[in-house]
């Protein structure tokens, strides 16, 4: 029997590719930048403006406190806003430069596509240089392209939706983002048109030091149906990357839309995401997120319920190992009568690794009947993790049912004992048990999905314990 | 219980020096009241600085988030820095408004505190076992790094306060009459800033009920609670709280838990403008273990606020909180609470509930609770809910022949009953019942 070695603790998707840049500009951020961007991007004056207006607020606004404790030592100055990678789209996977298509083979994207996958948008660096669409969603009227054919193509949707969830003077990510916001996922989904098949798009950060600047902005028209995936891994770097997206869901009345969200930056990532969703009337937003990659990732995934019979739901899992911090959470705000919403939180800290939950149910006066429930679970697996919890809950409405629990435990070596007197090692028992822990929530995601993150579990239990 | 002996009390008579007052909140250029040991007027003026640094509070803090701190500002208070007048009486002490004959008659000891003068009413004479001093009277003791707290109203309290007083319960002296402390807040333009330090020797036991009201006026209470648990000690401290609807308080009780010792500490509110409790119970020993519980009952236009900290710094400690509250009319209530276990405090528990009832429109409940897990193998949870009274329970009553009205006291009774329960002192069990009547006759 012949063994190989894996050097496991290694990040597996940490190769980095050599950098053959079409437009590569200096570091940091000023009016010149960002007019250059647009120029380049060649969009509408209307686009300019707003870019400009969000660079005003980025500049103006001061970093929230409980922001900056998290990170001490960022520097807006040492960061590459925009990298156009190749100098135009293309339509079909051959004609992809070798090293970036090396790149997503070993993402596994073509694999996906033939099975189960409905379109693929594949973000390397900022530019969207691989999409292609189904025909059958073209003929149903569904738009699902990168953001800035959007902008250029659906200039008066993308005009009457783009910035309303989340307006740039939100917080200083937002206003950043907004300022020089590149690629991203645009989708419209028809009236009463319900997309079975989920629709997903791989991210990539891969020249040093450089942000990455996503926009998403779904909208999910009466009565519709979709289901969006984003995967998101970087090559180690030695110096922090900043990612900081804006995702924008609207969903009208009646309308349905899942966001799952895979997180597995490489370590050196900041990884900073203002995600918002519209619920209207008898709408139903789902967030499901998962975080188990970079430094630092502080994302709390909300949905503003805004009419009656609203729902709203997060499943949040976050894996903290060495040197990570994974601050994630939900919002939900009750502003219309008999809306529900569910938080459902794991968390696992290893190796001197910290999670926190923060999160904020806030009802407001008049959403009479409406519940929500939140419960946050946390794993430490060693003496060294730290496991936080900071739930906030504003009920300013007396017919309102609110409830939250919460439990910090670890692993009960009832539990070990029982899995290695089977045969199994101490490691394989732990991952067995990790992975049961999050089950709840693996269980909603696609079974490509399920499989790889289970993986991705594993791997990061395997490099670490010795 | 010890024997009958001579009453010989540990402190001596005091006249009054008068070194005037200064106004409230105004920190600069104004000096401290000294006391006789240098430790104390050093640990003052440290205070001072401290209060100085932190800066009067505001709602964008953290720690003061959702508060109504800032009301404190529009108030012109004065403080008074004269030493207090200290009294011994004999005898049955005068009544307080609103404070039970009962309650009083089973205390072992009663202690009234004002502005600027303390009465003693030592029922039980066992001044063997228990002292009462004020603090510039006694020399630099064990505890005295705890007075100072990381908040503006504690540390503001030790620089100025006048009314500084420390009990201290001989080791192994087990007092089964509860102390009782009412507190006789002035009206008008006083800060009142009342401090109390209650030193438990090893294997003691004691049980301390403090009882604070006012007159229908304007008033602000800074008052400031620490307990010291030596080792295998166990205390029962109940804070009972009912001031004016015009008054203000900002407590802060603090409890240093040594090995083997257990506290119960209850906190009852429901008088006041705007009444703010901290409430720390520091878990310093090894199977140290804390119970805590509050009831509270906002009405009109009300804010309770509350913030709690379990901190377990020792292995194999306890601690398990029951706060539950009641919100009416246009009332406020927030409770935000942290459990922190440290890394070393291994194999502890750490429980954490906040329930809260929603009577009417209008009314509003904020709840936080935290937690900040630095060690594996422990046991912590934590649970919240906020909520109208459930229809269904109404309706079983009223099937019962009970009316709808009469109903919703029944079932609001019983919510807090869950906390009554526990209470050691029957007598303080009554005075709480009746305030909880009074709040549902007005409300409900």
């Amino acid at each position: 029997m012949s063994t190989v070695d894996l050097d496991l603790g290694k990040y597996k998707l940490g190769w980095s590719d050599r950098e053959d840049y079409v437009f590569k500009p200096k570091k940091g951020i000023n009016s010149e930048i960002v007019k250059e961007m647009s120029w380049m991007k060649n969009e509408p004056d209307w686009m300019k403006a707003f870019r400009m207006r969000s660079l005003a607020n980025f500049e103006r606004k001061p970093m929230l406190q409980w922001f900056a404790v998290n990170m001490p030592d960022i520097d807006f100055d040492d960061i590459y806003y925009y990298i156009k990678p190749i100098e135009k789209q293309v339509s079909s996977w051959d004609q992809l430069p070798e090293s970036v298509k090396a790149t997503y083979e070993k993402l596994g994207i073509p694999e996906a596509e033939r099975k189960y996958l409905a379109g693929v948008t594949a973000q390397y660096e900022s530019e969207v240089v691989y999409h292609r669409n189904r025909e059958d969603l073209e003929e149903m009227g569904v738009i699902f392209c990168d953001m800035d054919t959007a902008v250029r193509e659906h200039s008066d949707l993308v005009r009457q939706y783009f910035g309303t969830v989340i307006p740039p003077n939100d917080n200083k990510f937002a206003a950043l983002n907004s300022a020089v916001w590149s690629g991203g996922s645009f989708i419209y989904v028809p009236p009463g048109v319900e997309v079975d098949m989920p629709l997903q798009a791989y991210f990539r950060i891969n020249a040093e030091n450089m942000g990455q600047f996503e926009r998403t902005l779904i909208i999910a028209d009466e009565g519709s149906k979709v289901h969006y995936i984003e995967g998101c891994s970087a090559p180690v770097y030695t110096t922090d990357s900043l990612h900081s997206a804006v995702v924008e869901l609207i969903a009208k009345p009646g309308a349905r839309i899942t966001y799952t969200t895979i997180q597995n930056w490489s370590s050196n990532v900041y990884n900073l995401v203002t995600k918002r969703a519209i619920a209207e009337t008898e709408a139903r937003v789902e967030w499901i997120d998962g975080n188990i990659g970079s430094k630092l990732t502080m994302k709390y995934p909300a949905v503003y319920l805004m009419g009656p019979k609203a729902q709203g739901e997060v499943l949040s899992v976050a894996y903290a190992g060495e040197g990570q911090h994974q601050d994630a959470g939900a919002k939900m705000v009750h502003a219309a009568p008999e809306t529900t919403s569910t938080i459902i939180s794991k968390s696992i800290s290893k190796d001197g690794g910290k999670t926190t939950y923060r999160g904020l149910v806030h009802v407001d006066e008049g959403a009479k009947r409406s519940k929500s429930f939140v419960r946050c679970d946390a794993l430490l697996l060693d003496d060294i993790s730290v496991s936080e919890t900071k739930p906030y809950m504003e009920v300013q409405e007396q017919n309102a049912q609110i409830g939250h629990e919460a439990t910090v435990s670890k692993i009960g070596d009832d539990q070990l004992f029982y899995l290695m007197s089977r045969g199994l090692s101490e490691s394989a028992a732990m991952s067995l048990i990790v992975n049961g822990f999050i089950e709840p929530v693996t269980k909603t995601l696609p079974m490509e999905y399920a499989v790889e993150w289970s993986r991705l579990i594993e791997l990061q239990m395997d490099g670490s314990i010795g | 219980m010890i024997g009958e002996i001579i009453f010989e009390i540990a402190i001596e008579v005091t006249v009054s020096s008068e070194i005037g007052s200064v106004q409230a909140f105004e920190l600069e250029n104004q000096t401290v009241l000294g006391g006789d040991g240098s430790w104390l007027t050093s640990l003052r003026e440290d205070a001072r600085k401290k209060a100085i640094e932190i800066g009067f509070p505001a709602p964008s803090e953290e720690i003061w988030r959702y508060s109504r701190v800032e009301d404190l500002t529009s108030l012109s208070l004065r403080v008074g820095l004269s030493k207090p007048i200290i009294k011994l009486f004999d005898g049955v002490p005068p009544l307080l408004d609103g404070l039970k004959a009962s309650l009083v008659a089973s205390s072992s000891l009663y202690l009234e505190v004002a502005p600027g003068s303390l009465d003693i009413y030592d029922q039980a004479k066992n001044s063997e076992v228990l002292s009462v001093s004020h603090i510039s009277d006694i020399t630099k003791p064990h505890w005295d790094e705890y007075l100072l707290m990381d908040d503006f109203f504690s540390a503001y309290s030790l620089a100025y306060s006048q009314d500084h007083y420390v009990i201290s319960i001989a080791d192994n002296a087990k007092i089964d009459e509860p102390i009782v402390i009412s507190y006789r807040v002035p009206g008008e333009d006083v800060a009142f800033l009342p401090r109390v330090v209650v030193v438990l020797g090893d294997g003691s036991q004691a049980n301390v009920i403090e009882f604070i009201s006012s007159e229908p006026s304007v008033s602000f209470v800074g008052a400031n609670f620490l307990s010291c648990l030596g080792a295998g000690s166990n205390l029962y401290h109940y804070q009972i709280q009912d001031l004016s609807k015009d008054g203000y308080i900002v407590a802060n009780c603090s409890a240093r838990i040594s090995d083997h010792a257990k506290l119960e500490f209850g906190v009852f509110s429901f008088g006041g403008s705007y009444a703010r409790v901290r409430a720390e119970s520091h878990l310093d020993g090894a199977d140290a273990k804390a119970y805590l519980k509050a009831a509270y009952f906002a009405s009109g236009s009300q804010m309770l606020d509350f913030r709690t900290l379990q901190d377990h710094h020792a292995p194999n400690t306890f601690s398990e909180l029951l706060f539950k509250g009641a919100v009416s009319e246009n009332s406020h209530s927030v409770y935000s609470g942290l459990v922190r276990i440290e890394e070393g405090a291994s194999r502890s528990d750490a429980f954490q509930t906040n329930r809260n009832l929603v009577l009417s429109e209008g009314a509003r409940a904020d709840s936080v609770p935290n937690l900040d897990i630095r060690e594996n193998n422990v046991r912590c949870s934590h649970a919240s809910a906020v909520g109208p009274i459930d229809p269904e329970m109404v309706f079983y009553l009223e099937s019962r022949g009970i009316d709808p009205e009469r109903a919703k006291r029944i079932i609001v009774k019983g919510f807090f009953n869950e906390i009554m329960e526990g209470i050691a002192s029957s007598e303080a069990v009554e005075v709480i019942n009746e305030l909880v009547d009074i709040k549902l006759r007005e409300t409900l």
